[in-house]
Order: structure tokens, then sequence, then C-alpha cells
């Protein structure tokens, strides 16, 4: 009976230490259930928040590649005297470039000009051929001749811009030129010229509406 | 008879203690995996982000009228573009590997250009970023913490004349 009753007592004893760990390691399942699932929302929105992105970057890719285009288009660097025929990014063909001399002349009737070539975003207006110099009054000024009249014959003058020119308005063309050992320089009185081979090169490859950056 | 009872319960609490520590490392792996995964998307999610931030800039410019830069610190390359279209591409040296690593990223704005007469041309972005032409084939000593570039003088020349004080330049990120 005293056995028994001992047994018992020890029996409980057991029961109750063996019970006492499961609720304390029950207690922290739980503990750690709850922070699984803290986790896991966390992820789930990380994991919408990337499809997002992934979604909107992919449209505005697409969104930028059509707004670029396979064009030729051509770049004249006035600081360096170079001219690069483009294509998307590739180049084709960098060319020396005479560009304005930055000069002026000034006339006794107090009218000048400034001979600089022009900066900014222009287009191909017009292709010529063999084209022909119309002389213009700082020309005649320049070299302190009398200005004849705006009609005058003697203004037409041929040979002097190469078999080529790309007119991009404003009186401004990229053409050929006599004085060859000066391209590389700001010699011009604004237009920007090249030697024979590059400008066929040029003028074959560009079309009316070509655009031509200069900076 | 109870001694029968007793016994069964202690078997009972027994198989439970041998339960539960095998669920807590279930638990415990789980955690693991979870964490990881959280850390892998935080990078991703970085990493979108940023890109993000290159494309609507990219976007942005495409618009405008004003020439812009990006500079790519990991190949040493920039670019001078207007609108979709590249005007030039250009190399640059910095100092130490150190001083490429701790250029600032994202967009800049050209704050101010310093030299005059094609000689020690400087561009200087959001004060956080120098561009300097090199001198004499050598990198001028520096006078300041903030990080620099160095361009060949043509270069200098082409963007210095290029840009205008309140122009962008945007540092990518390489990250993406």
């Amino acid at each position: 009976m005293k056995l028994e009753r001992w047994m018992k007592q020890l029996m409980i004893i057991f029961l109750l230490l063996s019970m006492g760990s499961p609720l304390s390691v029950y207690s922290e399942g739980t503990d750690t259930v709850a922070s699984i699932d803290a986790l896991r929302e966390r992820v789930q929105a990380l994991e919408k928040e990337a499809a997002e992105l992934e979604d909107q970057n992919h449209g505005l890719r697409m969104m930028l590649r059509e707004m670029e285009d396979d064009e030729i288009y051509i770049v004249v660097d006035t600081e360096n005297h170079r001219l690069t025929l483009r294509r998307g990014d590739k180049v084709l063909r960098t060319v020396v470039v005479g560009t304005g001399s930055r000069q002026m002349v000034e006339e006794e009737t107090g009218r000048n000009w400034y001979f600089e070539t022009p900066i900014g975003s222009f287009t191909v207006l017009a292709k010529e051929r063999n084209p022909v110099w119309i002389r213009p009054d700082w020309s005649y000024v320049e070299e302190n001749m009398p200005v004849p009249p705006k009609d005058d014959p003697d203004r037409i003058v041929r040979g002097v811009l190469g078999k080529y020119a790309l007119v991009l308005g404003g009186g401004y063309k990229i053409h050929g030129t006599l004085y060859k050992d000066l391209l590389g320089t700001s010699f011009t009185h604004g237009c920007i010229s090249m030697d024979d081979d590059d400008l066929e090169a040029v003028y074959k490859a560009a079309k009316i509406g070509t655009k031509v950056y200069i900076y | 008879m109870l001694i029968r009872i007793a016994i069964g319960l202690c078997a009972a609490s027994i198989l439970f203690f041998m339960i539960n520590p095998a669920y807590a490392d279930q638990a415990g792996e789980d955690m693991q995996a979870l964490l990881l995964r959280e850390k892998e998307l935080g990078a991703k999610v970085e990493r979108l982000r940023l890109e993000q931030e290159f494309l609507l800039f990219k976007k942005g410019f495409y618009t405008l009228d004003s020439k812009y830069l990006i500079l790519d610190p990991v190949s040493k390359t920039g670019q001078l573009r207007y609108k979709n279209r590249l005007l030039k591409e250009f190399r640059f040296t910095t100092p130490s590997p150190r001083e490429a690593k701790a250029l600032p990223r994202g967009v800049l704005i050209l704050s101010k250009k310093l030299g005059s007469d094609h000689n020690r041309l400087t561009l200087i972005f959001s004060g956080s970023l120098i561009l300097k032409s090199m001198e004499s084939g050598r990198q001028a000593v520096r006078k300041s913490d903030t990080p620099r570039l160095y361009l060949k003088k043509s270069d200098m020349l082409s963007l210095f004349y290029a840009l205008e004080v309140g122009g962008r330049a945007y540092v990518l990120h390489h990250d993406f």
C-alpha cells in the first residue's frame, strides 16, 4: 500500500514535469508560428512589389524602344572639328571638318557679320549637286571690295563648294572646300566644310529630313 | 491498474517530447528559408527600383530639348546625348578604384562650369562630382575630397561647350 502510494506520488510528479515542458515548447512554438506567418506575409508583399516593378520596367523599356529609331543622323562637334555620321548608336563615318571662324567682319556703314557655325538641331532641307555659291555682301566687305547689286551675275560663283551640298537653312550648308589644308580648324564663314570623298559619302548617306545635331 | 495508467501516460509524454523538438527543427528551417527569400527579394526590389529610376530618366530626356550625360563607372565610359541621339562617346579615368566606388550614383545637376580659353576646364555636378581635363597628361593635384573624373582635353572641350548649367548627368548604379 505504502509502495503504491509512493509510486502514485512519483508518477504524478513525473507527469507534471513532463507536461510542463511540452507546454513551454508549445508556447514557443506558437510564437515561432506567428513569426513565420509575419515573415511569409513580408515575403509575399515583396514578391508582389517585385512583380509590379518588373511589369512597369518592361512597359518603360517598350516605350523607350518605340522612341528610338534606326535612322541615320549627323553630329557635328564644332570644338573638335569632327562630323560623325551615325545610325542609332553606331558610328558609320567620322570626318574632319572646318567650322565657323568666330571672326567678325565690319563694314564702314556699321553692318557687321560674326562667322560662327550655329549650334542646335537642324534638318537637311535640300540636297544639291554642283552647288553654286551666291556671294553674300560680307564676302565683298571682307576683301574691301564694293558690294554689287543683289542680282549682279558676278555674285554667282561655281566650283568653290565642291560637288555636293546639304542645305541646313539660314544660309548654312554642309559642303566641300578648296582649302583642304584648313580642314580641322575654324576657318569657314559658318558653314561646315569637308574633303571631297567624305562629302560624297555624307551626301549619299543623308536624305532630305536627316537630322543634324551641332554642338 | 493505476500503475498501468501511469505507465501509459508517461509513454505518451515521452512521445510528445520527441515530436516537439522535431517540430521545432522544422519551424527553424522554414524560418531560415523565408529569411533568405526575404533578403533575395529585398535585393531584387532594390535593383528593379534603380533600373526604373534610370528608365524614367531616359524617358524624360528623350522628350526634353537638353543635352545630358550618362556615365558608367564600371566601364569608365560616358555618353553625351540629346533626346534619343548619341552625340559623343568618351572615356574617363578616376584617381583610384576606391574613388571609382565612391562616385555618387543617379541624377546629378551641372551646377558650375569653370575655366576659360580651353584651359583647366572643369564641370561640377551637384557639388558631388567633378569632371576635369587631364593636364599635360597628368592628373591634377587634388584639392578636395569630391570624387573626380578625368577626361582627354578634346573630350572635355566638347562637353564643356555642349552642356549648360542646369544640365543633367546620370551615373549608372550597375546593380541592374
